[in-house]
């Protein structure tokens, strides 16, 4: 005897169906389901700092284990939906080991899938495009791909850039304009919106407006984009307090005499205190060379921050040769970072007491810019190997030095890493697609 | 000497099998709808259709099963079934295309090209009818 539940399905079904039927259409026309992956194990010999793969990633390898899956390891899946010609929606959700927004404080949840991409796509002609919801912050030439390692040639785009901006998606808006003259291909996007992310002992919120335009003609693809994101911590190492009791301070004291104390302090205050809104500007232009046989390509990157964060320059090329299904190629990445020099607040006049908070205040900045002094570089050597259908298999060896007197990208530093240290790291991956 | 003879035979039957057998492999048509209002096209306009590049047209693709896939590749792009895959992965896992449809036979192609004036395809030349134009050959 059949439950009423099962008559009811059944009927569903079969009313869908005929619907389905009638309209000349069917499900697998609207809906498609892809998905990418990658088991990756990386060895690194540092024993006193973790090498990481990408921003956010906590652990990685040598000090946290010397052999590990974490840098690598992927799982993505992603629906489309097709409402009509015009009218789509993708959704993509990704396991992976990341902080972002899926940090709940146990290290436990660190594969804890989150939402890459989750948007409608109106095509509005057939040329111009619009966006809403989720997307990847397509700030970087290979940002919006990186993690779909069937569709890079190297194992991981370098931490060197592509570990500077910690924010990966864009919830917002976006409108492209695709078009193509003659046998040149230009597309222009335009992104407002904005992200927000939650690691342990910090919460950072971003608003994110951009332009990128991606020029392909031939064998080249050329591609520039400036974005400018302004940043705020809700969570702070220093309370506000801490700058505005010297300010107030200062600016009573008799005669003046502790307005220009005030004036510095306030200056300081707004370039290196994050609990207001701090402008950063994204400067990116990247190439690609890919006739086929062989590959090169290069990517420049640049942000300016008045203060806090500095000026953080990045540079990395790369080169392959393909000879049948294995790729032989080679990587060199830098980042350097530079800072202003900051007089600091001037102590001259000062009462004893205030001109040691003051004191103190310039040797926070001080430290502040030494912390935040990212300078590393990275040779790889590679492989991909094409092995199997929509499947690969490659193998890296990389060195990874961190600049003099820097922990570079290096996390989780012990009291017995010395700045300025380098590592060996060995990685093994293999990535699919369906 | 008729050792000789049949040597010579034999070597030009494989000549010939081998010139034959390329030439066959030689025939792609690339095709769209007898109602398209395109006639001719150049590889490049097909290789940036087929690679996503330019949504001008609704490529449709042949399944890998079908001999002539890696071959219009290999000669429309100077791509191979992986490098076609990775580029493609670009897109899909970007949101900014669907790969292309894949059809396993001939006859399947030339239907789908013939029933809409946007698609484009690519068919053995021989199974090439009225129904569909032929806007360039693969050589």
């Amino acid at each position: 005897m059949p439950s009423a539940k099962s008559i009811l399905v059944t009927g569903a079904l079969i009313l869908c169906t005929s619907a389905a039927e009638a309209a000349d259409f069917s499900l697998s026309d609207m809906f498609q389901l892809h998905g990418y992956g990658t088991l990756g194990v990386a060895h690194s010999n540092q024993d006193q700092a973790d090498v990481i793969g990408a921003p956010n990633q906590n652990p990685g390898a040598g000090y946290s284990s010397a052999w590990t899956p974490n840098l690598d390891t992927k799982l993505g899946l992603q629906l489309d939906t097709k409402f009509t010609d015009r009218l789509t929606a993708v959704v993509q959700v990704i396991s992976q080991n990341r902080y972002d927004n899926s940090y709940t404080g146990k290290p436990i949840h660190r594969y804890v899938p989150s939402v890459q991409w989750a948007n409608l796509k109106w095509q509005i002609t057939d040329d111009i495009s619009f966006r809403a919801g989720r997307m990847v912050l397509p700030l970087m030439m290979f940002s919006e791909f990186r993690d779909v390692g069937y569709a890079n040639t190297l194992v991981r785009p370098p931490i060197e850039m592509y570990g500077i901006v910690p924010f990966s998606t864009n919830d917002g808006a976006d409108l492209t304009w695709h078009h193509t003259f003659g046998s040149v291909t230009n597309s222009l996007v335009l992104f407002d919106g904005g992200a927000s992310l939650r690691q342990p002992g910090l919460t950072l919120e971003s608003h994110q407006k951009g332009i990128t335009d991606t020029v392909e003609v031939g064998s080249w693809t050329v591609r520039a984009a400036y974005m400018r994101s302004p940043i705020k911590t809700t969570t702070h190492v220093f309370d506000n307090s801490f700058y505005t009791n010297f300010i107030d301070a200062a600016g009573s004291l008799p005669n003046n005499q502790g307005d220009a104390a005030a004036a510095a302090a306030q200056d300081l205050y707004n370039r290196y205190q994050t609990t207001h809104w701090v402008p950063i500007d994204h400067y990116d232009l990247g190439a690609v060379y890919d006739p086929g046989r062989w590959f090169a390509m290069a990517e420049l990157y640049e942000d300016r921050n008045p203060g806090i964060l500095g000026h953080v320059h990045s540079q990395w090329v790369a080169a392959g040769f393909r000879y049948k299904t294995v790729t032989p190629y080679v990587m060199y990445a830098h980042v350097s970072t530079s800072f202003p020099y900051e007089a600091g607040i001037p102590l001259g006049g000062l009462p004893a007491p205030l001109a040691a908070y003051g004191g103190g205040i310039n040797g926070l900045i001080g430290v502040l810019q030494n912390v935040l002094n990212a300078n590393e570089r990275q040779l790889a050597f590679g492989v991909r190997w094409d092995f199997m259908k929509n499947l690969d298999f490659k193998a890296e060896y990389a060195h990874l030095q961190a600049g003099y007197g820097s922990t570079g990208d290096f996390q989780n530093a012990q009291p017995g890493f010395t700045p300025g240290s380098g590592a060996d790291l060995i990685s093994f991956t293999v990535d699919f697609v369906f | 000497m008729s050792h000789i003879n049949k040597t010579a035979l034999f070597a030009f039957a494989v000549v010939a099998a081998v010139t034959l057998r390329d030439a066959r492999a030689d025939d792609i048509a690339v095709i769209v709808s007898a109602h398209s209002t395109a006639s001719t096209m150049t590889s490049d306009e097909i290789s940036r259709i087929y690679l996503g590049k330019s949504n001008a047209m609704k490529p449709i693709d042949n399944s890998d099963k079908s001999g002539e896939r890696a071959q219009f590749y290999s000669k429309i792009a100077g791509k191979d079934a992986a490098q076609v895959k990775a580029i493609w992965s670009k897109l899909v896992f970007t949101g900014k295309a669907t790969a292309p449809k894949e059809l396993d036979s001939n006859a399947d192609v030339l239907k789908a090209v013939a029933a809409d004036p946007n698609a484009i395809g690519y068919v053995e030349k021989s199974a090439v009818d009225s129904r569909v134009k032929v806007v360039f050959e693969v050589k």
